[in-house]
């Protein structure tokens, strides 16, 4: 390589370094009109900035040529099939929608999906309400389904119930009577 | 003779369900995501699965595509987000190569470049082909978001705009990630040209 070019088109950088920044944006033009002019001065006068644009300018063009590739010849015809594939798989899924929006919405008042969900949804409520009487005050530390539980459940004696009280566990069990 | 309607007018379409339309927008910018994917992944076979994948995901989101920006930023972004996650996913699965760098296969379209309508000769197309592995191998080194910003900008020649806007971040941003990335390739390029001066 005979001048200060990389093997790869890229300078190697003898720009000035405070510029270098500042040629960036003005090569890629992302620049405004006052601190363009100013870096048009300063490249007027130093031949290594100059370089350093000249150089990154051709390195561009080698880079995109470098780095391409050509589509294979299938590989749009790939792209189009697959698109066709979507597009009817979307049609079969939309006509099956269709088909169960036609069923839940019949033209004729007969028994539909609609009226189905709204009288499962009321055979249930009025399930639930029978059960469990939600509006029943708590009677006790526990509110809700347990307030209609028997009391015996919990080891309470019932009203007009009389317990027998627990055994005495350090007396001694009088032997059972034998069987024979 | 080819179709006038812009890009937008194709996307527009092609949420209505014409198929034709998508076709065009198909012939127009395949090219281009082939070549971004490539460029931003460094792996030929992975760049076609990226471009066809991206067209897929461009007709599904066809409906609801709004002509707010042009397409080929909307094109750009949902390429590179596609090489984000397929790179990731081939990290997680260790199949990545050291480099992170793939040469085409012998006789890929990629191999056989024509210049000016004329076949290179074989020694213009080795050089290249070293040309192209050292400018890769240093791509393949720089962290994602430098290398994004470098290649959309330097390659793909988008304004900062354009690019904030696909990487979803401020301008003022890729002017800088763009910058560190011209000096970190600078500073990985320059040592190789010395060596070989040298020798």
């Amino acid at each position: 390589m005979n001048d200060d070019r990389n093997e790869s088109g890229f300078p190697a950088g003898r720009a000035c370094e405070n510029w270098r920044g500042p040629l960036t944006r003005y090569m890629d033009d992302e620049m405004s009109d006052e601190k363009r002019t100013a870096v048009e001065r300063h490249l007027e006068l130093c031949e290594a900035c100059r370089r350093e644009v000249e150089l990154r300018n051709a390195a561009r063009a080698q880079w995109s040529g470098v780095l391409s590739l050509d589509p294979a010849p299938d590989d749009r015809s790939a792209i189009m099939d697959a698109a066709r594939e979507y597009a009817a798989r979307g049609k079969r899924e939309a006509s099956v929608w269709q088909r169960l929006r036609s069923w839940s919405m019949p033209r004729r008042r007969t028994w539909a999906l609609g009226d189905l969900v709204t009288g499962a949804a009321i055979a249930l409520s009025i399930f639930v309400a029978v059960q469990f009487k939600p509006w029943r005050k708590a009677a006790g530390p526990t509110a809700g389904w347990a307030s209609s539980t028997p009391a015996v459940f919990y080891g309470q004696a019932a009203p007009g119930e009389q317990r027998v009280p627990a055994a005495d566990p350090t007396v001694e069990p009088s032997p059972l009577p034998r069987p024979y | 003779m080819g179709d006038e309607r812009t890009d937008e007018q194709l996307m527009t379409r092609t949420g209505e369900g014409d198929l034709d339309a998508f076709g065009i927008l198909v012939q127009r910018h395949h090219k281009r995501a082939l070549n971004l994917a490539y460029r931003l992944s460094g792996d030929p076979e992975l760049s076609r699965d990226i471009a066809q994948e991206s067209f897929l995901r461009i007709l599904k989101g066809a409906r609801r595509y709004e002509a707010r920006a042009r397409f080929s930023t909307f094109l750009h972004t949902v390429v590179r987000n596609l090489v984000i996650e397929m790179v990731r996913k081939r990290r997680r699965r260790h199949e990545a190569t050291t480099s992170g760098v793939v040469d085409p296969p012998n006789g890929s379209p990629e191999s056989s470049v024509r210049v000016d309508g004329a076949a290179v000769p074989p020694d213009v197309m080795l050089e290249r082909k070293e040309i192209r592995q050292r400018l890769q191998s240093a791509l393949a080194t720089l962290p994602d978001d430098l290398r994004d910003a470098f290649v959309l900008t330097e390659i793909e020649g988008l304004s900062y705009r354009d690019v904030a806007e696909i990487c979803d971040c401020p301008e003022g941003t890729i002017a800088s990630r763009k910058h560190h990335a011209v000096e970190q390739l600078r500073r990985i390029l320059t040592p190789y040209d010395q060596e070989k001066e040298q020798r």
